[in-house]
């Protein structure tokens, strides 16, 4: 009898693995995008490595590169953190030479950058000593000053951006842009930031609030319009004319892919996110943290697809700017 | 019932004070109450003061100057916003019956469009100010009053040429008196 109930629970039990693991790794059933997106190549070393790399910013120049990783600072860093680096060439075409940032807190999460377009204003996420939120999970958008682009030591000493934009809950993925509004004539800069924040649904969705002189005021607003409740929505950037919206869907926990959304004016809804479509996405790895070039030209993302150098990499695709999806 | 009174007494009143026009006055001083439609929104509040001067019979040059503002409450912002259009432009307007009591005309003036977009966010300035050129063609009419006085009607396309696309285009509506010399 014992026989006969091992051999009908293993069946039930691999089903339901089964099941489970297929529901777990399922990404997102959406329309695909048409894309004009090139083959995307993984970034060699330095700054890619068998550790983890990702939420790539790069400066409008194409020269400066501000990442996140897991790797050591030094060969003596024996403090496993996530740590942002900052990746330099004296060309386009010049290698990139990488080091770590001094303004990252040891023993702590700092991660997922994203470089002002004019270079004077880092944002990113932490949950060092400062942050808001539970013992769990205590991530938030922080924010960074230097005075002078060219000098990457020169970060001032991070701010935590408080409410409106952190809370109890998780932050982060934060992407900075600006929005100018053909009712202002286009006079009107509007300075945003899109972010991600688990405060009302218990998982990410994405939010926008307005900034001013690098922080946050008045009332942050949740983008209904590409937000699910059955699937998370991080990891955002935002096009610099505000028309073109890409981040990163997927099940808690699973794998995610890249979507994009687009709207006609700045003020206008964002439209139906859709799917990027291989071999931007992948069926079996993730994607994950895109981060839009200032000229549109490049999308920079997070993937564990083979071809890296282990972990999860950073990839590359570039378009031509005349061929936006708009 | 009596917000309807008004209208039929100031519609007596105008018709009894209209008089045959002499000939088109050699100058002519327009000021007028304007609103304009752009993109998006109108803004209601403007002004606009014009010289004439006639040339041949039924031909004659204009200038003018106008301005016209609205504030808005961004809610993003959390702040008002105030726009202000100012303009400045000349050219030629053609006058179908100078003489009589009641004057169609056509027009077509070019000139410069300043914008200017501002809000006050925790105590500094945000916004910028532009000037284009512009051309704007416009229609209208005049109605003999009393003497050297009319009314004045128009209703102007304006072009700006800027490089956006989506804000280019505006429509102007005015309403005044004009007295000539």
């Amino acid at each position: 009898m014992d026989t006969g109930n091992r051999f009908g629970v293993i069946p039930i039990f691999t089903t339901v693995a089964v099941v489970s693991f297929t529901w777990l790794s399922a990404k997102p059933d959406a329309e695909t995008a048409p894309s004009a997106w090139s083959n995307p190549v993984p970034l060699g070393a330095p700054v890619n490595s068998p550790f983890m790399e990702g939420g790539a910013s790069i400066s409008a120049d194409g020269l400066t590169m501000i990442f996140g990783t897991n790797r050591p600072c030094t060969d003596k860093d024996t403090i496993s953190d996530q740590d942002l680096w900052v990746a330099r060439r004296s060309s386009i075409s010049a290698p990139w030479q990488a080091q770590c940032l001094r303004i990252n807190a040891d023993g702590f999460i700092d991660n997922v950058p994203y470089l002002s377009p004019d270079g004077y204003w880092l944002y990113f996420v932490s949950d060092r000593p400062g942050s808001i939120g539970t013992q769990t999970d205590r991530r938030d958008v922080w924010v960074s000053r230097r005075r002078d682009v060219q000098n990457d030591e020169g970060w001032e000493e991070p701010v935590n951006l408080g409410a409106p934009v952190n809370t109890e809950a998780p932050e982060g993925g934060p992407a900075y842009f600006v929005t100018r509004e053909a009712k202002y004539f286009r006079l009107l800069p509007k300075e945003k930031l899109i972010f991600n924040s688990a405060r009302e649904t218990g998982s990410f969705d994405l939010w926008e609030v307005s900034v001013f002189d690098g922080m946050a005021f008045g009332t942050p607003k949740r983008l209904d319009e590409v937000n699910t409740l059955e699937f998370t929505e991080a990891g955002s950037t935002v096009s610099a004319d505000g028309l073109e919206l890409f981040f990163q869907r997927g099940l808690p926990g699973g794998l995610t892919d890249l979507f994009t959304a687009t709207r006609h004016e700045p003020d206008e809804r964002w439209s139906q996110p859709m799917r990027l479509p291989a071999p931007l996405n992948t069926p079996e790895y993730t994607e994950a943290v895109p981060r839009l070039s200032p000229d549109g030209s490049m999308l920079i993302f997070q993937s564990n697809r083979p071809g890296g150098l282990g972990s999860g990499d950073i990839w590359i695709t570039t378009r031509p700017v005349a061929a936006r999806s708009r | 019932m009596t917000v309807t009174k008004p209208i039929p007494i100031c519609t007596a009143l105008l018709l009894t004070v209209v008089t045959p026009s002499a000939a088109q006055m050699p100058l002519t001083v327009t000021g007028a109450y304007q609103v304009t439609h752009v993109p998006q929104q109108t803004l209601p509040f403007g002004w606009m003061a014009e010289a004439a001067v006639r040339v041949t019979h039924g031909w004659g040059g204009v200038g003018e100057i106008s301005g016209t503002y609205k504030t808005v409450a961004d809610s993003a912002l959390t702040t008002d916003v105030n726009l202000a259009l100012h303009a400045y432009a000349g050219g030629v307007r053609w006058t179908v019956r100078p003489e009589g009591s009641v004057a169609p005309h056509l027009q077509l003036l070019v000139g410069a469009e300043h914008a200017r977009v501002h809000a006050s966010i925790a105590s500094h300035e945000i916004g910028e100010s532009m000037t284009h050129l512009m051309i704007q063609p416009g229609v209208g009419v005049s109605l003999a009053l009393r003497g050297a006085v009319r009314a004045a009607a128009q209703i102007d396309y304006r072009r700006v040429f800027m490089d956006e696309n989506a804000a280019r285009n505006r429509v102007r509506l005015l309403i005044g008196f004009r007295v000539g010399w």
